[in-house]
């Protein structure tokens, strides 16, 4: 599965999908969130248990907010529109595995 | 069975791999997270000799490509162990090696707080540059005293409403041009304090207490008190000194005859990207070169 890069406005429709939603906010001027964009793709790839998509922060401030992102790059995982899990700075995929599971 | 395994895949490690992988020997890179080290995170390198500017990803990337190029393998695994006979457990696997060059560099020192790592990304950073943007018009605090603190703090006054810094009573003079420049920022606060005792906050951080129960409300607090090594898990192999840096003689060797170490994690004056690439020059060549002796 392709990565797909979410608007501000697709936001809630997005995330009150069925089932596990991983998003990865991030920035484009920020170095560890490139280097994880890379392990996030190679994981959509061979998963099919969860959606994958990325929101560049400084395009949704507001979003960014309401969830109180100080740091990226962060990880949001909900599932069934919850907010489950919040994973904080560069992680490796082992990590990136175990945060989806 | 490896002729050298490099622990690490920062510039010291996989400059080390760049020159020990020119040769016929088998390498093999091992890394926790991703490439780069801390160097992915510095918007712009400045003072890299030839180089007029580059960003950090960039250059990794660059550095990662080229070692890519020679064919060397680099597996995304956590060193747990090495044993004396140079044995190195992973959490994937074993691997035996005939030499090993430690090149793990160092991470932001913590305060080793309660609540800490769980407020982290929530009103705690230790990287002005990466998370400064998100405290605009907000309070925050900056924690220490080196060059990097009070560069932090400097940043932070253009971004922030406020910015209490607390250089915790040690001397900056070394600094004494940054610290005038700090003088002249309307917004920023100095605050006489040896340390922060505590941190408060229901979801995020909302107040730091100082020594003698002062209490400040903050929406973000940066860490800038240094560097530490992560060399735990080679302790029963290896010298290190009370920091934790390995101890090396010649900058190379360790006191283990097979074990050479590169960059960050050992004992220097000056740790930089010239000085880790240096380093795993001449790590990779030395080691190659005493096992053919």
């Amino acid at each position: 599965m392709e990565v797909k890069e979410i608007k501000e406005e697709e936001w809630e429709s997005i995330i009150q999908q069925t089932g596990k939603v991983l998003v990865d906010c991030y920035a484009v001027w920020c170095g560890p969130c490139k280097m994880i964009s890379p392990m996030i793709d190679e994981l959509a790839k061979k998963t099919d248990t969860c959606k994958f998509y990325k929101l560049n922060v400084d395009e949704a401030e507001e979003i960014a907010m309401n969830y109180g992102i100080n740091a990226i790059p962060t990880l949001l995982l909900f599932e069934d529109g919850e907010l489950k899990k919040t994973s904080v700075g560069l992680i490796s995929p082992d990590e990136l595995e175990e945060l989806i599971k | 069975m490896y002729d050298v395994i490099i622990v690490g895949a920062g510039p010291a490690g996989l400059t080390a791999a760049l020159y020990a992988g020119r040769t016929s020997r088998k390498i093999l890179v091992l890394e926790a997270k991703a490439y780069g080290g801390q160097i992915i995170k510095a918007n712009k390198i400045v003072n890299y000799p030839g180089i007029l500017e580059i960003s950090g990803f960039d250059f990794a990337t660059h550095l990662y490509e080229q070692v890519k190029q020679l064919g060397v393998e680099i597996k995304y695994e956590t060193v747990n162990r090495i044993d004396e006979d140079l044995t190195v457990h992973t959490t994937k696997s074993i691997y035996q090696a005939k030499s090993i060059i430690i090149a793990t560099g160092s991470e932001n020192k913590r305060l080793n707080l309660p609540r800490e790592n769980e407020l982290v990304g929530k009103g705690i950073s230790y990287c002005a540059t990466c998370d400064g943007s998100f405290f605009k018009g907000k309070t925050v605090a900056v924690l220490g005293e080196d060059k990097i603190a009070l560069e932090d703090v400097l940043y932070l006054a253009d971004i922030v409403k406020k910015v209490y810094w607390i250089p915790r009573n040690k001397s900056e003079k070394e600094n004494q041009k940054l610290v005038e420049e700090i003088k002249l920022k309307d917004n920023v606060e100095r605050i006489e304090s040896q340390t922060i005792t505590s941190l408060l906050g229901e979801d995020k951080l909302e107040e730091i207490e100082l020594d003698q129960n002062q209490r400040i409300k903050v929406d973000g607090l940066f860490i800038a008190i240094g560097q530490s090594p992560k060399n735990e898990i080679f302790k029963n192999v290896i010298d290190m000194n009370e920091d934790g840096y390995i101890v090396s003689d010649d900058g190379v060797h360790t006191s283990h005859p097979k074990i050479y170490v590169a960059g960050d994690t050992r004992v220097k004056t000056l740790r930089q990207l010239t000085t880790a690439v240096s380093d795993g020059a001449i790590a990779a060549t030395t080691a190659i070169k005493e096992m053919e002796d």
